[in-house]
């Protein structure tokens, strides 16, 4: 949530100080044909990851639940544009997005001489990494240019790759009596899954030179994909998230 | 780091000086030294040098192997037992390729070769270069599995020597799991697994376990070899539970000290899921007895110092009762502490024979009676109540209340089978048990000291007389009349029994000599309630009346 009002605040400073003025200022210019962009910015935190999962432990079940707080993620878009019919376009870009979070962990671990009686133990395990690329098929609509400020609405389906650090085990410490344990770990796997989804955004860039500009992409993915864990157990993770970054624009 | 790097100094040094024998090391590289043993199906040569010739021999096959890289040292450390003496171990390669299994151990003694032992492959002749590299050996594997990889596995490529003969170039994963931690072997070449096998060594294993009266309830064990067998792992001391099999001569002979019993005498359950119910209630019940000493009163087993438990279980079969009854009466019907921490826990009856209307079931099934054999343990190691007249009373008598406080610490209140009351050994013995510490008097026993058993039968009546004590111990818990004086007694109530509990503890383990009487075990608990709980405090007020209450003074 703080990462989306960053970004609108972001977004909407960049056209209140480029975009209304340097509009009217500027004559209208030639259309172009292809644009390509790359940007640096940030994706939206994705929905909290929830996973419970179960081992036989001292002829009982264990049972672990661990949540996997998501974060604002650093984003890498590339993206290309080519204007096909008077203002109807297509275009394809390609966004990556990766970090590191935590993972809270609690199990309620069996013990080892009385029935009924588990221990809970509680813990956090650390730089659990995450990445995401996105690909991006776009059906645009370019808004007549005014001056120098391009306007492009967006919107098509997309191919979401998620790669994320699953925990697949606890640790526990403990000695006699047993009575209480500890947290001492939690046994990670890396598991990636592809999915597809969808994607809405605008595309606004303000030309310095002839060719050459800033601009800003606001864009909405999202995909629900399914991280295989252990055994066929898997976790459905609400992929993509609102995304936005400001870079280069070449249109030509 | 220095030790090694010293190490790596001394042993060319070695080499330096045997240059000599270096030279007719390229010739015994090609036939056999003595000291090796050729194996048929594969060139395994296995190195034990006995003489000089052979030390020499393979002091000079192993240095020539070193500078070539055949062998590269993994280990040197000096000997922590002899002085200047050091061991050095180092792996055979092929090709660079680790070959699985092949090592050498190298002893020496200021630089020289004292010892040579190890496994030396020879005639390997496939290409070290894997067709399969180890991202695919890892997905191939992970299918084999069905699960993913914990991408802290890391796998090696090893030559391995394969049981049928020849070799085969594979990655070798070792992967930890719940289940079992097994080692596969991958073809590097076709993917095909080559081998694979359980690493997992002994390990202690919680199991489930069926009791004399059908309950369940987890048992610690040991698991080995497929097998798990009734030795603790868990608790700090080692308590072993021995499956005698129906043997009394075998039991007999050990409990004399003329044989040993070993691993394999163990009970034993082949799928962790414990159906002798004599095995796993004697195995759990001690357990629980030492649980309750150490979450009670901090002590560490039998003599505060975790001293191995042993019980025996099974010293006789049912089916010979007629056989064995007179020699051996002790192993149906009765348990006792055989010293040193071995308790021996017996079979019971057959169902249609009972004693004064009482079936008898295994004796290890009631949790009271382990945990009063175990406590006269505690008593061997602190006061050792002498067995006989008064002090041997308090000792049998100290068994039933720990025996009793065991089983209120572990099961609920009540009557009935695994139900916490003050009768002895009411889940076995049935019906109603062997004592009564609320009512001594209805198996016969005293209630009150004035009515104590003066003859010499039972050791001057130590199972008789306990029950003076034993009522002193309800009262002040309890509270009541007790029957004979009359005496009203304010007990501190079930709720606080744990003063009670500790009050006796400190004074039957701590405060009394070995030839204590009453008078010395009222004057102790006493003096062990002002010390706990302050003069005059409701414990010491409760004690002091269920004393007057039993008529000790």
């Amino acid at each position: 949530m703080i990462g989306r009002t960053r970004l609108a605040t972001t977004i909407a400073a960049a056209w209140l100080l480029t975009g209304p003025s340097l509009a009217m200022a500027q004559p209208a210019s030639k259309p172009t044909r292809f644009t390509i962009g790359v940007s640096g910015g940030v994706q939206q935190a994705a929905d909290e990851v929830s996973d419970r999962f179960s081992f036989d432990k001292n002829v009982e079940t264990e049972n672990i639940d661990v949540k996997y707080p998501m974060k604002p993620w650093g984003l890498i878009d590339l993206a290309a544009s080519y204007r096909v019919w008077k203002n109807v376009g297509v275009g394809v870009a390609v966004s990556v997005t990766s970090g590191k979070g935590d993972a809270d962990v609690t199990a309620s671990v069996p013990h080892p001489f009385f029935f009924n009686q588990p221990r809970t133990v509680t813990g956090t395990e650390s730089d659990i990494s995450h990445s995401e690329t996105g690909v991006h098929l776009q059906l645009q609509y370019i808004v007549p240019a005014t001056g120098r400020l391009h306007f492009i609405l967006e919107g098509g389906p997309s191919w979401v790759n998620v790669e994320h650090e699953i925990v697949t085990d606890v640790t526990v410490t403990e000695s006699y009596p047993y009575d209480t344990a500890a947290f001492g770990g939690a046994v990670t796997k890396s598991t990636k899954a592809s999915a597809p989804g969808f994607n809405a955004g605008i595309d606004v860039t303000w030309l310095f030179a002839e060719s050459v500009g800033i601009g800003g992409v606001v864009r909405y993915t999202r995909a629900d994909v399914d991280l295989q864990a252990v055994e066929g157990r898997s976790i459905t993770m609400k992929a993509g998230g609102l995304q936005g970054g400001i870079g280069i624009r070449v249109l030509f | 780091m220095k030790k090694e790097s010293s190490m790596h100094v001394r042993v060319r040094a070695v080499s330096a000086t045997m240059v000599a024998i270096a030279t007719l090391a390229v010739g015994l590289a090609t036939r056999p030294i003595q000291g090796q043993v050729a194996e048929s199906g594969r060139d395994r040569t296995t190195i034990r040098t006995r003489t000089d010739a052979e030390r020499r021999a393979w002091t000079s096959r192993i240095d020539s192997m070193l500078r070539s890289g055949e062998l590269r040292v993994r280990q040197t450390r000096d000997d922590p037992m002899v002085p200047d003496r050091a061991h050095e171990r180092a792996d055979q390669y092929y090709r660079g390729v680790r070959v699985f299994g092949a090592d050498v151990a190298r002893q020496l003694r200021g630089g020289v070769t004292e010892s040579v032992f190890g496994t030396i492959y020879e005639g390997i002749n496939i290409d070290p270069s894997p067709a399969i590299d180890e991202d695919r050996a890892r997905e191939i594997l992970a299918t084999r599995l069905g699960r993913g990889l914990d991408d802290r596995i890391v796998p090696e490529l090893v030559v391995l020597p394969l049981d049928t003969g020849g070799y085969a170039l594979t990655w070798r994963f070792r992967v930890v799991a719940r289940a079992d931690t097994r080692q596969y072997f991958i073809d590097a070449r076709t993917g095909a697994t080559r081998l694979e096998y359980s690493d997992r060594k002994t390990q202690a294993a919680v199991g489930r376990a069926t009791g004399v009266l059908g309950d369940s309830k987890k048992i610690s064990v040991r698991g080995a070899s497929g097998q798990f067998q009734a030795r603790d792992d868990l608790r700090p001391p080692t308590i072993e539970t021995y499956d005698m099999k129906g043997d009394p001569v075998r039991t007999d002979n050990f409990l004399s000290g003329r044989i040993n019993l070993s691993s394999g005498d163990l009970g034993s359950d082949s799928d962790n899921d414990w159906t002798d119910g004599a095995v796993g209630d004697a195995h759990i019940y001690a357990g629980y007895t030492y649980d309750y000493y150490f979450k009670r009163f901090g002590r560490k087993g039998l003599n505060n110092a975790d001293i191995r438990m042993q019980n025996l279980v099974h010293p006789v079969r049912r089916s010979d009762f007629q056989i064995y009854i007179d020699d051996y009466e002790d192993f149906f019907v009765n348990a006792f502490y055989d010293g040193g921490g071995v308790m021996v826990y017996g079979e019971g009856l057959p169902p249609n024979v009972t004693v004064g209307g009482q079936t008898w079931d295994f004796l290890s099934g009631s949790l009271d009676v382990v945990a009063h054999e175990l406590s006269h343990g505690v008593t061997e190691y602190s006061s050792n109540l002498i067995y006989r007249n008064e002090s041997g009373a308090l000792n049998e008598s100290f068994s039933d209340i720990m025996g009793t406080s065991v089983e209120f610490f572990f099961q609920a209140a009540g009557n009935g089978p695994l139900r916490a009351d003050y009768l002895m050994g009411e889940d076995v013995i049935r019906p109603g048990g062997l004592r009564s510490m609320s009512d001594p008097g209805s198996f016969g026993d005293p209630d009150h000291y004035s009515k104590r058993f003066l003859g010499s039968a039972d050791n001057g009546g130590v199972h008789i007389n306990s029950g003076i004590s034993n009522q002193a111990f309800y009262l002040a818990i309890e509270g009541g009349t007790n029957r004979t004086s009359g005496i009203a007694v304010q007990g501190v109530g079930g709720a606080n029994r744990e003063q009670i509990e500790k009050m006796f503890y400190r004074a039957f383990t701590q405060l009394m000599p070995a030839n204590s009487t009453f008078s010395v075990a009222r004057a102790a608990t006493i003096q062990a309630a002002r010390d706990l709980y302050g003069a005059n405090s409701a414990a010491e007020r409760a004690v002091t009346a269920a004393w007057t209450a039993v008529g000790v003074n």
